[in-house]
């Protein structure tokens, strides 16, 4: 799906700068290197809520209770 | 075009970010991924209910939503998306919650991806090991 959007001269100024220093093929190019650059968390969250469990098992417990919710709340 | 990196879009289920949290599996979806991650409202509310039914502290679970949030970008549930879940889920006897998801990322021209075998046979879905 492709879509329009306003923006004003001024901002206009900012992208036509920003796709040159950017090296963008497009104005959508650009926009979307700016945002992946701007949501590139630096840090990691990866098993930083392991601290948590009780052992290994019990992530796996949890995942699959979400699953089973998911089941249980449809009664479709 | 030849040699072109390929983009592909995903929208990740709450078992895949359950289970990076958690087990700190799929990094190389969550950290190591440059391209656009999606994500329903439904995952976020089920990821925040997990965890506070694990009793974890609220600071900590604000911090690990911030993350999630700042890593994807968010699909509100339309009326076409509620419609069209609806179908699915009435012709493939899958959950709500499973349908609206999962018509999510299909309008969206992304790739499912979850440890949930409730999706098998739907295509556009990438089924992980838990």
């Amino acid at each position: 799906m492709v879509t329009t959007i306003q923006v004003n001269e001024r901002t206009l100024l900012l992208l036509k700068k920003l796709k040159e220093e950017l090296q963008a093929k497009s104005y959508e190019d650009a926009i979307t290197k700016i945002a992946n650059q701007r949501m590139k968390v630096k840090e990691s969250m990866a098993g930083s809520l392991r601290k948590y469990l009780k052992n290994s098992q019990e992530a796996k417990k949890i995942i699959k209770e979400v699953q089973n919710d998911r089941r249980k709340e449809d009664n479709y | 075009m030849t040699g072109e990196k390929k983009t592909i879009i995903s929208l990740l289920d709450s078992s895949i970010w359950l289970s990076y949290l958690l087990e700190g599996k799929h990094e190389s979806l969550i950290d190591k991924n440059e391209e656009t991650i999606y994500i329903s409202p439904l995952v976020i509310f089920e990821i925040k209910r997990r965890l506070l039914k694990k009793e974890i502290p609220s600071k900590e679970i604000e911090e690990k939503l911030n993350f999630v949030k700042q890593k994807t970008i968010s699909i509100e549930v339309s009326d076409l998306i509620a419609e069209k879940a609806s179908e699915i889920s009435h012709k493939n006897k899958i959950p709500a919650m499973d349908s609206l998801i999962y018509v999510t990322s299909m309008e969206n021209n992304s790739i499912l991806i979850t440890s949930d075998n409730d999706f098998r046979n739907l295509p556009n879905v990438k089924i992980l090991d838990k």
